[in-house]
């Protein structure tokens, strides 16, 4: 049984099921993290002293990573404009940095990790750093989400484009949304904890 | 296009034989992707939540009307880390009382109006041949599969059981308690992505599937209902789920999230880094768990306007307000939250502005109750077992509500914050409210589900019995908080100087409850017989006008013979002029 | 795939260049502005100012929301409207007091009731917060006993007390 407007959009409202499925599932991310920044200003707000971020967190190490994730995005969207012009083997090449990015990212973030917990600084230690792994833990669990989806459509999935590109395309248009929004997070996540 | 003149048992599925072959047990029944087997195991798994929370609640009546009394069979079968020679520990009270809410609200009642109902009916009633995402609707049932199984297990935990802080699991209580308590985060968390996952598949289903001619004006109540409720699932569960990890990471990362400093557990200064806010707790929860209300009683309302629409044989009266009234209602359930946190120490510019939003808040959902009563207005009543429950739904849903008001202000609800008429007015709401919906809902389409009719004397039984034990359960609650006897107490207030004149309504209340037990086994025979016995019936056996009754019943995979269209409207009823007194959306003429 | 739709690509692969650039110029900028160590409040509306702007670029450009559907712009004006709420309203509840600034960047909260002849240790003290004593009645019948956690802490949104300065 067919499900209609999985590939091709419904008249009236220009869409398919897709698009309208992962910006929902974006809104509800909106509120988890969202969520997560009111506990942070909250806590901030309430407590007798706070330290700077840059005085614990390591800034350029950070900077990088921030680099890293926008320059991800670009080739995440350039992947989709190369599925676009059919290009399918330019796609691959898009797609297959855009993970390696991500993987750019999470080793950065091992190293950082490494650092606090050689340094002592846990959650445990103080608000500060228990915010500072919860956002950035569950920022990263994401990250490792989109990479995942994304090596499938770079692998496996890319099956689909010789049986059906419009289809296969609007998957790597979706996976790429999610994508922009996990670069998004950490665009308000990055000054927020290292440089605030 | 189906028509409503099938033979009775006509079936369709010789139809359909070609397309492909017959899956297997596990593929049929276990792992299907169809909304409608999805829809009967969500329905059917949430009535047997349903049912052990009602079980809970038997045993602590038992200690709320008979404290400190031993029963001893119970003690054996429940052992001694629970009832010691038969006499319910207070540990076990509290495991028990935070266990049915959590139960109740999140594994019962809302997997059964929102899991079952809206996977069951909302594709047939807008005329899809499924939900958009079938893969997910599957993934979102395991997910509540998963939650489900977590939250019986914690009970099993060797030290500690269950969780034992409330539904509400308010730090610093909930930080330092037992294990039960990570247990109950973990499930939490398997729920929360459970209706997440159905959230965003009913509203793309709604949007994208519904049949030519099905504009959102000529949406059946239900089909509103179910929409808004989504919503208010997507954009509200998060934040408790943000929550949810904070109090995990609090628990077992050690961080100090809600713990404040200087915090004295016992006599013991506790050894966290402090600077928490158990307020920040509170503030995550209620953002969640007053829209979380209005989830539970949504669906309700949906079902008992397509109920009385089709048992007054005329249309429903304020359409048009009805749908403004539900989509206004979704919009400030949003912005109440904080008068659950009336007696937190807000100063009077906040408290103001919650105790304002709460009572414009009301002003919908009297608008919705008062359409529905006035829809029975001039109607030709059949007092179907469906209707005898939306009848009673709405005198029950109306002291719930009222009763709600001067919780709502914050003066008055200086007294009354978390007394027992707090508990009294939810469960007037949820339990004749909510649950006579949804049990409304199963006596209506269950012909469509089975192909056969509930026994209709049986459900009359379980009707009046239900009505009249609800109100002696709930009702003496009303008096009992009044008289200043907090909830939450193992006892029942018994050690307390200034209750002993109110006990006796714990003795009534539990006698509510046992015997309201006792009127549910003619609907639990009903269920199970009637699928053998009942009398079978062709697709339209309510003569109704929606969608749904278009499909055979059963329906084949893929629901309908061909795709239906909407003509009309959903509610043409006694049409002036027409043959019969009914016209389906989906007849051309 | 058409001529003319290769040339609509093309037009948005230079304006992803061009927003690819921006984003890097923004974020040496905001990283710039934070080592400069501004007092809390400019430092927080340059942050999200910044930060705002580069969002809203990968959101108009890369995520194509420039373009999209009425439906979707509804559904997320619908969350962008209750994450702002979610943001303001909690922290108006715990910090219903004006706040004063001090020299040295330091911000206290002044309850209503103790304005007037501000000493560092007024809020700091337990009696201080009379509005946040009812926080400290347990939840739970038969919770283990918690002291008046809100009086032992600081008042909320208060800077810690200065020491014996006064």
């Amino acid at each position: 049984m067919e499900i209609p407007y999985t590939v091709e959009t419904r008249e009236d409202t220009g869409l398919n099921n897709g698009k309208i499925g992962i910006w929902l599932f974006l809104a509800s991310e909106v509120m988890l993290f969202g969520a997560l920044f009111a506990s942070y200003i909250l806590l901030r707000v309430g407590a007798s002293e706070w330290p700077r971020g840059h005085t614990i967190l390591n800034v350029p190490l950070a900077t990088f990573n921030t680099v890293v994730l926008i320059t991800s995005s670009v080739t995440m969207v350039m992947a989709w404009a190369s599925l676009m012009r059919r290009k399918f083997g330019v796609f691959r090449v898009y797609q297959a940095l855009t993970v390696l990015l991500g993987g750019v990212f999470l080793v950065v973030k091992y190293f950082e990790y490494s650092a606090k917990f050689h340094h002592g600084l846990l959650p445990h230690t103080s608000n500060f750093i228990a915010i500072y792994f919860t956002l950035t833990g569950l920022h990263m669990i994401h990250v490792i989400g989109g990479m995942a989806v994304n090596a499938y459509l770079w692998g496996p999935g890319a099956k689909l484009y010789k049986t059906n590109p419009e289809w296969f395309t609007n998957r790597v248009e979706n996976a790429g949304l999610f994508w922009h929004f996990v670069d998004l997070v950490w665009i308000f996540l990055f000054p927020t904890l290292y440089l605030l | 296009m189906a028509t409503t003149k099938t033979a009775p048992g006509h079936d369709v599925h010789a139809a359909h034989a070609g397309h492909h072959e017959e899956p297997g047990f596990f593929k049929k029944y276990v792992f299907s992707t169809d909304h409608k087997v999805i829809g009967i195991q969500y329905a059917v798994t949430g009535l047997l939540f349903l049912l052990f929370g009602f079980s809970l609640m038997m045993l602590m009546r038992w200690q709320l009307a008979y404290p400190g009394q031993a029963v001893g069979w119970l003690g054996k079968l429940l052992g001694d880390n629970r009832m010691p020679g038969g006499v319910m520990l207070p540990e076990f009270y509290n495991e028990l009382g935070a266990m049915h809410g959590t139960i109740m609200v999140f594994l019962g009642v809302v997997p059964l109006a929102v899991g079952g109902f809206g996977n069951f009916v909302l594709p047939l009633q807008i005329g899809a041949p499924d939900m958009a995402f079938p893969k997910i609707n599957m993934m979102s049932y395991q997910c509540y599969f998963l939650g489900g199984v977590t939250m019986l297990g914690s009970f099993f935990i060797p030290a500690g059981g269950a969780a034992q802080s409330g539904w509400t699991s308010y730090p610093p209580l909930a930080n330092i308690a037992g294990s039960g308590q990570t247990w109950w985060l973990i499930g939490m968390i398997f729920l929360i992505t459970s209706s997440l996952l159905g959230s965003i598949n009913f509203i793309v289903t709604t949007i994208q599937l519904r049949a030519p001619g099905l504009t959102f004006m000529r949406f059946p109540i239900f089909v509103w209902a179910q929409f808004v409720t989504s919503f208010l699932l997507l954009l509200a569960f998060p934040p408790l789920e943000a929550a949810g990890v904070l109090q995990l990471m609090d628990r077992v990362g050690g961080s100090s999230f809600f713990m404040p400093s200087g915090l004295v557990v016992s006599g013991q200064v506790a050894a966290n880094a402090g600077g928490g806010n158990p307020l920040l707790w509170q503030h995550l929860f209620w953002f969640l768990a007053h829209p979380e209300v209005y989830v539970l009683i949504l669906p309700g309302m949906g079902i008992v306007a397509e109920v009385i629409a089709n048992n007054t044989r005329k249309p429903l009266w304020g359409y048009r307000s009805m749908v403004y009234a539900l989509g206004f209602l979704g919009f400030m359930s949003f912005i109440v939250w904080a008068h659950h946190m009336f007696m937190t120490g807000m100063g009077t510019v906040m408290s103001t502005f919650f105790q304002t939003t709460t009572m414009i808040i009301s002003i919908p959902s009297v608008v919705i109750l008062t359409a529905l009563i006035l829809s029975l207005w001039g109607g030709s009543i059949r007092f179907t077992t469906p209707m005898l429950f939306a009848l009673g739904f709405l005198p029950m849903f109306g002291i719930g509500g009222l009763t709600g008001l001067p919780l709502g202000l914050s003066v008055t609800d200086i007294p009354l914050h978390d007394t027992y008429y707090v508990i009294g007015h939810f469960h007037y709401v949820v339990a004749p409210g909510t649950l006579f919906a949804l049990m409304a809902g199963i006596y209506y389409w269950y012909p469509k589900a089975t192909g056969r009719m509930m026994n209709d004397f049986l459900g009359k039984l379980h009707f009046w019995g239900s009505f009249v034990f609800m109100n002696v359960l709930f009702m003496p609650m009303f008096f009992l908080g009044l008289a200043g006897v907090s909830r939450r107490l193992y006892d029942g207030g018994a050690s307390y100087q200034f209750a002993q004149p109110a006990l006796h309504y714990n003795v009534i209340s539990s006698w509510g409850a046992w015997m309201l037990a006792v009127a549910q086994i003619p609907f639990i025979i009903n269920f199970f017989m009637s699928l053998k016995t009942g009398r079978k019936v062709g697709p339209n056996p309510w003569d109704a006008t929606t969608l749904e009754w278009a499909a055979p019943s059963p329906p084949p995979h893929g629901n309908f013979e061909h795709p239906p269209e909407a003509y009309r409207g959903p509610y043409e009823y006694s049409v002036p002029g027409h043959g019969s007194d009914f016209q389906p959306q989906f007849e051309r003429a | 795939m058409s001529a003319s739709h290769d040339v609509d690509i093309d037009k948005h692969v230079r304006v992803y260049i061009t927003v690819f650039v921006s984003l890097m110029a923004l974020t040496i900028f905001t990283v710039w502005v934070g080592y400069r160590n501004l007092p809390i409040g400019q430092a927080v509306t340059v942050a999200l100012l910044i930060a705002s702007i580069k969002g809203g670029l990968v959101a108009s450009y890369f995520m194509h929301l420039i373009s999209e559907r009425k439906l979707i712009y509804a559904v997320l004006v619908s969350t962008v409207a209750l994450f702002a709420v979610l943001m303001l309203v909690p922290m108006l509840t715990v910090n219903d007091g004006t706040m004063v600034e001090h020299p040295g960047g330091v911000v206290h909260t002044v309850l209503p009731g103790h304005e007037g002849g501000h000493e560092g240790g007024a809020e700091g003290t337990p009696e201080a917060a009379p509005e946040t004593a009812p926080a400290a009645a347990p939840e739970s019948g038969a919770a283990p006993e918690s002291a008046p956690a809100p009086a032992a802490e600081p008042a909320p949104g208060g800077a810690q007390p200065e020491p014996a300065h006064n």
